[in-house]
């Protein structure tokens, strides 16, 4: 059902680096511009517009407000069944009233779609089939690689703005700087032929897996924390043992193979112990373009794995497991070790602690066996893409909007609105493209130095006013966990931030991170043609062999080979080709 | 003729609003399907865009899978027309053969009703029946001790379920054809087969039978033009990864490979060979029909 979770995440995620992980001044959006430095061209935010003389019309100022104006039409994906404050919608709400008070732009919403099932992508290439695109829309897949192939179609039929211009005048110095920290690698991917032809948004480099365990139950057994995959694997044997769920209805490990939200549930955490990417082409030690898919490693990976469903640690019927069937087992409180990132807590983990209120996530950070690194494999940390059709009279528009919604001198107004006004809105963040354009290394500096307030070699008051939030909530669970020892805190936000802050990038940070990146995020002929059929084949082998197989090397062999001979050696000689250049 | 054509007038212009709402929404939107021979830019539109000829086609037989994805629907489809052929026509004379009238009248409104659930609906109920945890594999341990087996993940068990599960939901409507068929038998010859001593598997032999054979023929020729139609949204909500060796059907596939990715031309493309091959199927049905069941339409 839900290539969307990992979308839900993402947002989720997004949410979580607004209200809490903000690197900017506090200055308050009624003051005006504050004094800091990337926003000092920036008018005052006051809605008078003190100076219309100033005749802004050619001006070119990053958060300029247009003297008139400019509606503008959108399509945007949506939350299932959305919830919000009285009187709000997708289309009239405070945050995109801020905006408008800002640029003083008006979206029009020609229609909502959810992103749940792929919903939105489906109408989206149906409108653009049509040759029916509003003004301004962004473009949400589940990897660069998909988000691509439709910038290329567009590109190809005409229908977009060529932004590279606006872009060298517009975007703020904060967002260059943001693209810079991945030497504008996520900029450069949507050139086409030299020019850019679409606003990506670039989250930080943090999704690498965690095994969040059910610290109660662990508690309640008496097992020690685990440090290796072999306590993982040794926890998830107890829980199967003793069941602490009852009724012989324990899930040990809650997992799907990548099924639908890559990362979600997934057996990554597994294969990063073997440095063994299934998803990835990458440039190996020597040099070549390698498909993590078909490597040793992942052998190994699959032969834990099997081990692991012959002994009955994850459920028979993973093959047939999607994100929702696994979120009813979370809510259900019968899962006991899930693999995710270190967000887990904001989403879905939370779920559990809704019906379970005793319940306790915490994340174990497991570096690998092999080098002692967190080994993490990624493509390009885009989280989508906006673009313009062709001929809309204000290029400009979407990188302005994104300029001030990243502003970090708003960060303060975001949060608040989210905790105080929206806090029972299923969206929290009804903003229009709610792209974050982070610097990749945004998290890790943040963790830091919350951790270190928390432990006290920062001053806490030093913090950005983000930040002091995650601070005080940290601080809070701490202290009355001393008091009150049971499992986790009633109160969420506490425990989320201290769970995923905290614990989680707190204990990753001792570890050094061995970041592997995709060698190539576009897409070659033949991937067009055969990528598909090979990832049908790819889930089909690992399935099989996980669930049948009786010689795993044998097995794994004729599936490496069948991949290669069915279009494998012909993507990656074409992606080899492609780097040269 | 003259003369005829103009007492008949009006009664040609009766057909013309028919006619327009054909020529809008059938004919017209025919001309579509040069798409397939189009490599497809929504600027230029469906006649601007440039012609490849035979390219989409040689793209789609390119796949390593087209050929196990037509098997696959070949197969499914013709062991769905051969069950769904002779099901219906065992419980019509089955149904034919009870006195009771109220019971058979109920049979045979329950029997039809599967046929306008919608396939979504019956796969959700499909999936949690024979989920490993479900009220088959609870039903099958209880009574016989058998270890749970993961139906809808295993190649055989997966093509059973969608083809009993495509039987039972059509077979009520095929019966109440027969039955209809059924009523037309002249009750003169049971009551001269009665005189001569016949038994009741004699009349079903040599006069139920006989007497709907034609309508057999007929609905068995004319089901041959669903041989590539093997039931996409059934399967579409009922696979998975495991089961695509022996359920992955042209319309799934070009549904994941095709529309997904907006690539309208290749699911034109499939769309205009699947028509192409049913055209025939259709004209030697008919051919077939009128041979063996006299039947024809014009």
């Amino acid at each position: 059902m839900t290539k969307s979770a990992k979308w839900t995440a993402f947002a989720l995620a997004s949410l979580l680096f607004l209200t809490t992980a903000c690197s900017g001044g506090g200055g308050n959006n009624n003051n005006g511009a504050s004094p800091s430095a990337p926003s000092s061209e920036a008018p005052p935010a006051s809605s008078g517009s003190a100076s219309p003389s100033a005749s802004p019309v050619e001006a070119i100022d990053p958060f300029g407000k247009y003297p008139e104006t400019v509606e503008f039409t959108t399509v945007r994906p949506v939350a299932n069944n959305p919830q919000f404050p009285e009187g709000q919608s997708y289309e009239e709400n405070d945050f995109n009233k801020f905006m408008q008070d800002q640029l003083n732009v008006k979206p029009k919403i020609v229609w909502t779609s959810p992103q749940d099932g792929g919903a939105y992508n489906k109408k989206l290439q149906l409108a653009i089939n049509g040759n029916d695109i509003p003004d301004v829309f962004q473009i949400v897949d589940t990897s660069p690689t998909a988000v691509l192939s439709t910038l290329k179609r567009l590109v190809d039929a005409d229908m977009i703005e060529d932004l590279t211009e606006v872009y060298e005048q517009y975007a703020s110095p904060q967002m260059k700087e943001a693209f810079g920290s991945a030497d504008n690698a996520v900029l450069d991917l949507f050139k086409v032929d030299g020019k850019l032809y679409a606003l990506p948004g670039q989250n930080s480099l943090e999704n690498f897996n965690f095994v969040w365990v059910r610290e109660d139950w662990r508690k309640k057994l008496g097992l020690p924390e685990p440090k290796t995959l072999d306590d993982v694997i040794a926890l998830a044997q107890a829980f199967k043992d003793k069941d602490p769920y009852g009724d012989g209805k324990t899930v040990p490990i809650a997992m799907q193979m990548e099924k639908e939200a890559a990362g979600l549930f997934g057996p990554g955490f597994l294969f990063d112990q073997f440095g063994a990417y299934p998803d990835l082409f990458y440039k190996n030690d020597a040099g070549e373009v390698a498909f993590g898919g078909i490597q040793p490693g992942i052998k190994d990976g699959l032969k834990v794995l099997s081990q692991l469903y012959k002994g009955g640690l994850v459920e028979k019927d993973i093959a047939l497991k999607d994100t929702g069937k696994l979120q009813e087992l979370l809510a259900s409180g019968r899962a006991g070790i899930v693999g995710q990132a270190w967000w887990g807590v904001w989403y879905p983990l939370f779920m559990t602690l809704q019906n379970v209120p005793d319940a306790d996530w915490k994340p174990y950070i497991i570096p690998s066996k092999l080098n002692g690194k967190i080994n993490y494999g990624t493509t390009l940390p885009v989280n989508g893409i906006l673009v313009v059709k062709k001929g809309f009279k204000n290029p400009e528009l979407p990188i302005k909007w994104l300029n001030v919604y990243n502003d970090p001198q708003h960060d303060e107004f975001f949060m608040k609105l989210g905790q105080d006004k929206f806090k029972d809105a299923n969206d929290k963040e009804p903003i229009l493209w709610g792209m974050g354009v982070n610097s990749t290394d945004k998290i890790t500096k943040e963790a830091k130095q919350i951790v270190g307030a928390v432990n006290g070699t920062v001053d806490p008051s030093t913090l950005p006013v983000t930040n002091k939030d995650a601070y005080n909530h940290i601080k809070k669970y701490i202290d009355e966990l001393q008091d009150q020892p049971q499992a986790a805190s009633k109160n969420m936000l506490q425990w989320q931030n201290t769970r995923s802050w905290y614990d989680a990038m707190g204990s990753a940070a001792q570890y050094e991170l061995n970041v592997v990146y995709s060698a190539f995020d576009g897409q070659t002929p033949t991937m067009e043609k055969k990528l598909t059929a090979l990832k049908d084949l790819q889930m089909k082998a690992y399935h099989s062999m996980i669930m049948k197989s009786t010689d795993i090397d044998a097995d794994f062999d004729k599936f490496a080979s069948d991949w290669k001979s069915q279009g494998g050696d012909e993507i990656l000689a074409e992606i080899a080709e492609a780097l040269k250049k | 003729m003259i003369r005829r054509w103009s007492e008949q007038v009006h009664y040609n212009l009766m057909l013309l609003p028919g006619i327009v709402l054909v020529l809008l929404f059938s004919v017209w939107p025919m001309g579509g399907i040069i798409l397939a021979f189009k490599d497809f830019s929504p600027t230029k539109g469906i006649w601007g865009s440039s012609w490849v000829g035979w390219e989409n086609y040689e793209l789609l037989f390119d796949t390593p899978v087209a050929m196990q994805v037509f098997t696959n629907t070949v197969v499914i489809a013709l062991m769905k027309m051969t069950i769904g052929f002779v099901v219906p026509i065992v419980f019509a004379l089955m149904l034919n053969e009870l006195r009771i009238r109220w019971f058979k009248r109920t049979m045979q409104t329950i029997v039809y009703l599967p046929h306008f659930l919608s396939w979504v609906l019956i796969a959700g109920i499909l999936r949690d029946m024979f989920a490993i945890d479900g009220i088959v594999n609870e039903w099958l341990h209880s009574q016989f001790g058998l270890e749970p087996t993961m139906f809808l993940a295993e190649h055989f068990w997966f093509r059973t379920i969608i083809i009993g599960s495509d039987v039972w939901k059509e077979f009520g409507f095929g019966t109440i054809v027969y039955l209809a068929a059924l009523t037309a038998i002249n009750p003169s010859l049971y009551e001269a087969a009665e005189i001569d001593g016949a038994s009741r598997m004699k009349k079903l032999r040599y006069i139920t039978l006989p007497g709907i054979v034609p309508m057999i023929v007929l609905v068995g020729t004319l089901s041959m033009q669903n041989v590539l139609n093997a039931g996409f949204d059934q399967i579409f909500n009922l696979y998975n990864t495991l089961v695509y060796d022996s359920s992955d059907i042209i319309d799934t596939y070009v549904y994941r490979a095709g529309l997904e990715e907006g690539r309208f031309e290749i699911a034109t493309a499939v769309g205009l060979l699947k028509s192409a091959i049913s055209f025939v199927l259709v004209v030697s049905s008919y051919a077939l029909a009128s041979r063996f069941a006299n039947y024809r339409i014009f």
